[in-house]
């Protein structure tokens, strides 16, 4: 892969603010403890990685799977992440079948309505479905986009 | 030490998962990842950066948390033991110099060694 040096950096504003929340209120960390941490995510993360990645191998699997990483982090001994993570990613999950559930009943809808033959394309353009699937689209959207002052 | 995480279905939004992403594949023999592993390693890595900063802060005084403190920890913790060389404890000139000295000599004796060898 060719990524610049700078895209293996996790942005510091993200990392500032989660260190904001982990802190008691009027905690303040010294701007080089803030990169260190950054850079200890990204390390992390590789770190990571590469354990699930052996999991993955173990099993004869080409695609990382959330158990690997559950795998992982028990074998980093970070094992005290793992219930709240797998609730987590529960969640996410549910949210990812919503949406797939959505996104089937549009297909329907739009093969329902144009019985052309050329379909199985989502991306393509067509005007005269348009309108039907932005209003199915609409519902599961807004669970996850939600709009923040 | 209870672990903290971001709100659920806050609209404050977590890492970036494209970022995450470039990182894990910036691995090697990493082919292909799972949306569901990808969530997952971006949220461990927000628990990971929660965790280490209370451990930092249980390391500090009350107020203000420095790098000295996140050293400590990464380096008397044996679970952060893989980030000894990220984060390490700071030394002065004097001693890098002296590490650097008493490092170069024993390099210069390895390859007197060797040269020894070829001739």
């Amino acid at each position: 892969m060719a990524e610049k040096p700078e895209d293996l950096n996790l942005p510091t504003s993200v990392i500032t603010r989660i260190i904001k929340e982990a802190l008691p209120d009027g905690v303040i960390m010294s701007k080089e403890s803030r990169a260190a941490i950054s850079k200890a995510a990204s390390v992390f993360v590789l770190y990571c990685t590469s354990c699930a990645n052996n999991f993955a191998m173990q099993q004869k699997r080409k695609t990382l799977k959330d158990v690997d990483v559950y795998a992982a982090l028990e074998d980093m001994e970070f094992e005290n992440f793992i219930p709240l993570l797998k609730e987590q990613v529960e969640n996410f999950k549910r949210e990812q079948k919503g949406k797939k559930v959505a996104s089937e009943k549009r297909k329907k809808a739009k093969e329902a309505n144009a019985n052309s033959p050329t379909d199985g394309s989502p991306n393509k353009p067509e005007t005269d479905v348009e309108m039907k699937s932005i209003d199915e689209v609409d519902t599961s959207a807004h669970d996850s986009i939600v709009i923040d002052d | 030490m209870e672990i903290k995480s971001p709100k659920q279905g806050s609209a404050i939004s977590g890492l970036p998962l494209s970022r995450v992403k470039i990182i894990m594949k910036s691995s090697p023999d990493v082919d292909h990842i799972s949306p569901d592993a990808l969530q997952a390693m971006s949220k461990a890595t927000e628990m990971f950066v929660s965790y280490l900063s209370m451990k930092a802060h249980d390391h500090a005084n009350k107020r203000s948390i420095e790098y000295k403190n996140l050293a400590d920890v990464v380096n008397n913790d044996d679970v952060f033991g893989f980030l000894q060389e990220v984060i390490p404890h700071k030394i002065t000139v004097r001693e890098y110099w002296k590490l650097r000295n008493s490092q170069q000599r024993s390099e210069d004796e390895s390859s007197d060694d060797q040269g020894s060898g070829d001739g």
